[in-house]
């Protein structure tokens, strides 16, 4: 290994971090919201802190089923084959997404909007 | 003329086997699709061995027999998405500048990443994938990391028997 090599490394994940930190710094606050996705179009958009759930009706009559409970979305049932988005983990930070590819769902947090 | 397909076959197969053992670990993030591009390190080893463009061969090869055998459509344009960014970043830095297999590695370690995440992106039409950037960044340099020390000991080793089954 030479020392190019290391400083590359040293670059890169000082432009992880930059980029880790700068986006919590953009995104405080805390009504953040659950925003739902079909398609290019917004289906739902709910609170994160407070408790919901809905099904989701995606592309082709998928459902997924969102639940929202003690500040984290997470998807518990769908009706795709593979269930890649319901064994996806629980979301609660702005940017995190849940996605579900062929209902065209994606269930992501984003800072409160403001009326 | 067989040596150099039972050359170039053994690398398709163990680009292959690596693909497999990706399977095997569960590396979900918040976007299906992402993998961890173990099987790189037959690139690096064919880039280095024996060159780009048998690299390139190697590589594709692998990526739409892998595609068609442990994945469906979707998981295979993720993979070329991967792999073609990182060959072409992997090619550009190893000719312009000082990097060793080491740093090389790490570049196509992370621009496979990022090729993912870019393909992600587009297909889902949003920029909050943004998110995953830095943890991407950090597996991309980590796995190219591993990969380059590795590359590095596998290449030491079997250079010598490898251009002689070529030329």
């Amino acid at each position: 290994m030479k020392k190019q090599d290391l400083y590359l490394i040293l670059i890169l994940l000082a432009a992880a971090a930059a980029v880790f930190f700068g986006y919590r710094l953009l995104n405080q606050g805390n009504a953040d919201e659950v925003v739902v996705y079909v398609g290019e179009e917004e289906y739902a958009r709910l609170p994160l802190h407070e408790d919901e759930e809905l099904l989701i009706t995606g592309a082709g009559d998928g459902t997924n089923r969102l639940v929202i409970k003690d500040g984290q979305a997470d998807v518990t049932e769908a009706s795709c084959p593979d269930k890649i988005c319901v064994h996806q983990h629980a979301i609660s930070e702005i940017g995190e997404t849940i996605v579900c590819m062929p209902n065209q769902v994606i269930v992501t947090i984003e800072k409160e909007r403001q009326e | 003329m067989s040596k150099k397909v039972a050359t170039w076959g053994m690398l398709v197969a163990l680009a292959f086997l690596l693909s497999y053992i990706e399977t095997l670990i569960p590396f979900s993030f918040g976007v299906p699709g992402i993998k961890l591009g173990l099987a790189n390190l037959v690139t690096v080893i064919a880039l280095y061995g024996l060159g780009e463009k048998q690299a390139f061969a190697v590589s594709l090869v692998r990526i739409v027999l892998a595609g068609f055998t442990f994945g469906n459509l979707s998981v295979m344009l993720y993979s070329l998405a991967g792999g073609v960014l990182s060959y072409l970043c992997m090619v550009l830095f190893k000719r312009f500048t000082g990097l060793s297999m080491v740093g090389i590695s790490v570049i196509g370690g992370v621009a496979h990443n990022l090729g993912q995440l870019l393909l992600a992106a587009f297909v889902l039409k949003t920029e909050s994938l943004l998110y995953y950037f830095p943890a991407l960044l950090v597996a991309g340099t980590a796995a190219g990391l591993v990969i380059g020390l590795l590359g590095g000991m596998v290449i030491t080793r079997i250079r010598p028997y490898m251009e002689q089954n070529i030329s």
